[in-house]
């Protein structure tokens, strides 16, 4: 049975797709740059995933970013690489935090912003509490605005779109970090009927990918057929794709948490391999 | 052995102040015999013609020397070694005989049980067009019958147990060998053995003490009055508990998607099914959503409506005295006050009342200028489609009243985070360890073919791998 944690192949699809899509609608950034920046980006974060990915083994429940980072032997400076991960987890999750506050507060300005944005940073905190697994499911629930929402604004008319090569919004380098990918890779379940034997561990970069594509189009076609700011749909879509991106975020922020200390992760290393043995 | 005289006082004793205890005596000259029994709980015809004729046919030819329980006639007999047990049986409907019986035992319990209830009807809860027109009893053995009249399979299991400390229900859990995880049977049969309480008096007790979670929202136990529908339900690797005393049966685990799904689904072409259950999914989001979406946008958003639609709205609430959020509360109360008359009020009064109320009282509230049409119809509709999905219908109601009060407090924001908070809740939520939300959330590709949309008969091959576990073939997925 599934841990709390682990995610299934559709999951880690859905999770890249809110993911970027999130990132792309709360930055309203539609340039060709802001575009190719998360296909780019993905694709070179996949790389190391799936490096990573074929060299480790199974994990166990717990750790399991932290021995996906050290190929399942824990040692310093994989605790510090996940540190430095966790850290541009934490200034992504800033930046999100801000941009999905403005979002909803601009929709509602008879609320003060501080209270949105008090209001959101718990309401992440409560849905990473649930676990991963809980995320990625609420996660799979976005199939049902995706799909209203294309059959409402096939009768929009098609907006200009903007052709310019650069975006004037550096942020946009922040729409795919390595820190959310390689955590969810970590957490794709390999050792439970989530995933069926014949999928090989390609299938995992390759789905994560195919989520960040799709939710590249899917922008793309939002701003094509000029789903603006006042589509309740779109709004409803950003705002549920916008929890799932802080709630991503605080898992991997207090992913080295929970992990403990790296002399106790060698120890229960070693002891699961003994008892393997 | 005891004196026969002694257990004959015991039983006066334990059953005193019970006029409806009775002990009959039969005198063979040197032998004498006595029949304990509950006057009309136990079968009168069923004791003359299963103890009393045989035994007293025997002394007469004087060949009543062989044990007594070889001349009962009846299929179902029980040696019963102490007074316990014996007064037990005797509480379960069944005669005891005690006396000069010549064997090494208390007595010979005799299932003699009064099992004339009412015969097999169409369950008023879940009517169909077309389809079987059979509904279960509240005989518990009755509804076992009607289960194993459709599986005929050695692979229906049945687990018995009794359940309260005074009540003693029989309480059955049945099972497709090879199809149910043996993990879910003993769930559920250790949840059942768990249970402390008094009483079981119907099969709701039984779902309150095993469903998960200590009182949740939405329910994770299943129920039916229609036996085909939990064959099928079997057939699917669920469980079945059944309850005697209650024509309801549980089924567990129950997922979100069921509520969606009805019997008569299958008999009709997959495409005006799938048709129905989009029908019935629209309708749900409508009677949850609606109202509260329509608070915000009215009160909060009115810069997003189109103007034609808010002055159309401002007209008719011109002279009204309360805001509108209040108006939506308001009368969602008294809409749930009607609904709540005319349900426990005798049928021909109910349908009074819900004339009166859905009618008069609604027209006269509008002309008297206490509320507005354009409120009227979205409470009504959002009522009216909270209707299509029965298994909901409460949940909906308080979860409704909720959304209301958070969307107008709110707007948007509240409407969205009310809606997250929940969707959350049921992704996290799991009934009997399957996840609630299967099969969309995690996505089973197999399930998907059994939920909104639905896949002929013939294309859904394998049983719902997210309950079972592993990959059953139904069919070959050929015509």
């Amino acid at each position: 049975m599934p841990t709390k944690s682990q995610i299934t192949l559709f999951q880690l699809f859905f999770l890249s797709f809110s993911y970027v899509c999130s990132g792309l609608l709360l930055l309203r950034e539609t340039s060709f740059l802001s575009l190719l920046v998360p296909l780019l980006s993905a694709l070179v974060y996949c790389v190391p995933g799936y490096c990573f990915l074929a060299t480790s083994p199974p994990f166990r429940e717990h750790d399991r970013w932290i021995c996906f980072l050290s190929c399942g032997k824990p040692h310093l400076a994989a605790k510090i690489f996940a540190e430095l991960l966790a850290l541009l987890g934490a200034a992504e999750l800033v930046l999100s935090w801000l941009a999905l506050s403005s979002s909803v507060w601009s929709f509602s300005e008879f609320l003060p912003i501080a209270l949105v944005a008090a209001l959101l940073l718990p309401l992440a905190i409560f849905f990473s509490a649930h676990g991963l697994t809980a995320v990625g499911r609420f996660s799979e629930l976005t199939v049902f605005l995706i799909l209203p929402l294309f059959f409402w604004i096939v009768f929009f008319d098609f907006a200009e779109v903007d052709f310019r090569a650069f975006s004037e919004n550096l942020h946009v380098l922040f729409v795919v970090l390595p820190s959310p990918v390689l955590y969810m890779f970590s957490m794709t379940a390999r050792e439970s009927t989530a995933m069926p034997k014949t999928v090989g561990k390609i299938a995992v970069p390759l789905t994560a990918y195919g989520g960040v594509a799709a939710a590249v189009l899917c922008a793309f076609l939002f701003r094509l057929y000029g789903a603006g700011e006042q589509n309740l749909f779109l709004l409803l879509f950003t705002w549920t794709t916008g929890i799932v991106r802080l709630s991503l975020l605080v898992c991997v922020c207090t992913a080295n948490r929970s992990g403990g200390s790296v002399s106790r992760l060698c120890e229960q290393t070693e002891r699961a391999s003994a008892e393997e043995s | 052995m005891m004196d026969a005289e002694k257990i004959k006082e015991q039983f006066f004793t334990v059953f005193c102040d019970m006029a409806d205890f009775a002990v009959r005596e039969l005198d063979f000259g040197e032998t004498k015999l006595y029949i304990a029994y509950f006057v009309g709980f136990s079968s009168r015809e069923y004791m003359n013609k299963y103890m009393i004729e045989p035994i007293s046919r025997a002394y007469a030819a004087k060949e009543a020397s062989v044990p007594l329980s070889s001349l009962i006639t009846n299929i179902k007999i029980e040696k019963v070694l102490d007074f316990p047990s014996a007064k037990q049986a005797v509480l379960a409907g069944n005669a005891v005989l005690f006396g000069d019986i010549r064997e090494d035992v208390l007595g010979i319990s005799v299932f003699t049980k009064n099992d004339s209830g009412r015969s097999t009807n169409e369950p008023d809860t879940e009517n169909v067009i077309r389809g079987p027109h059979e509904g279960f009893t509240e005989s518990g053995e009755n509804n076992v019958v009607l289960l194993r009249r459709r599986l005929h399979s050695e692979k229906l299991k049945r687990r018995a147990f009794s359940v309260g400390t005074v009540s003693q229900t029989d309480v059955s859990v049945l099972y497709m060998e090879g199809i149910a995880k043996e993990e879910l049977v003993s769930l559920v049969c250790k949840r059942i053995s768990a249970i402390e309480t008094d009483a079981i008096l119907d099969s709701g007790y039984v779902e309150i003490y095993i469903q998960d979670g200590k009182a949740p929202f939405y329910p994770t136990v299943g129920n039916s009055e229609r036996p085909d529908k939990v064959a099928a339900k079997l057939m699917e690797g669920r469980v079945a508990i059944v309850v005697d005393g209650s024509p309801v049966v549980l089924t567990a685990p129950y997922l979100f998607c069921e509520a969606f799904q009805v019997a008569e689904d299958y008999t009709k072409s997959p495409w005006y099914a799938s048709f129905i259950r989009l029908l019935r999914f629209v309708s749900y989001l409508v009677a949850l959503y609606l109202p509260a979406l329509f608070v915000a946008l009215f009160v909060r958003h009115r810069e997003v409506l189109p103007e034609y639609l808010i002055s159309s709205v401002s007209e008719a609430r011109e002279k009204l005295p309360f805001s509108l959020f209040w108006e939506v509360l308001v009368i969602f109360l008294i809409f749930e006050a009607v609904r709540e008359v005319g349900l426990r009020m005798p049928k021909a009064v109910g349908s009074a009342v819900g004339l009166v109320g859905s009618l008069i009282l609604g027209d006269s509230a509008i002309k008297a200028g206490i509320t507005s049409a354009p409120v009227l119809i979205v409470v009504a509709l959002a009522a009216v489609c909270n209707f299509m999905i029965p298994p909901y219908m409460n949940a909906n109601i308080l979860y409704r009243f909720f959304m209301i009060v958070i969307s107008g407090a709110l707007g948007l924001f509240g409407f969205f985070t009310a809606i997250a908070l929940a969707a959350l809740r049921l992704c996290a939520k799991t009934s009997f360890g399957v996840p609630y939300l299967t099969p969309f959330a995690p996505i089973d590709p197999q399930g998907l073919r059994d939920f909104i949309y639905m896949a002929p008969l013939w294309a859904m091959k394998r049983v719902p791998i997210s309950i079972v576990g592993k990959e059953i073939r139904r069919t070959s997925g050929k015509k």
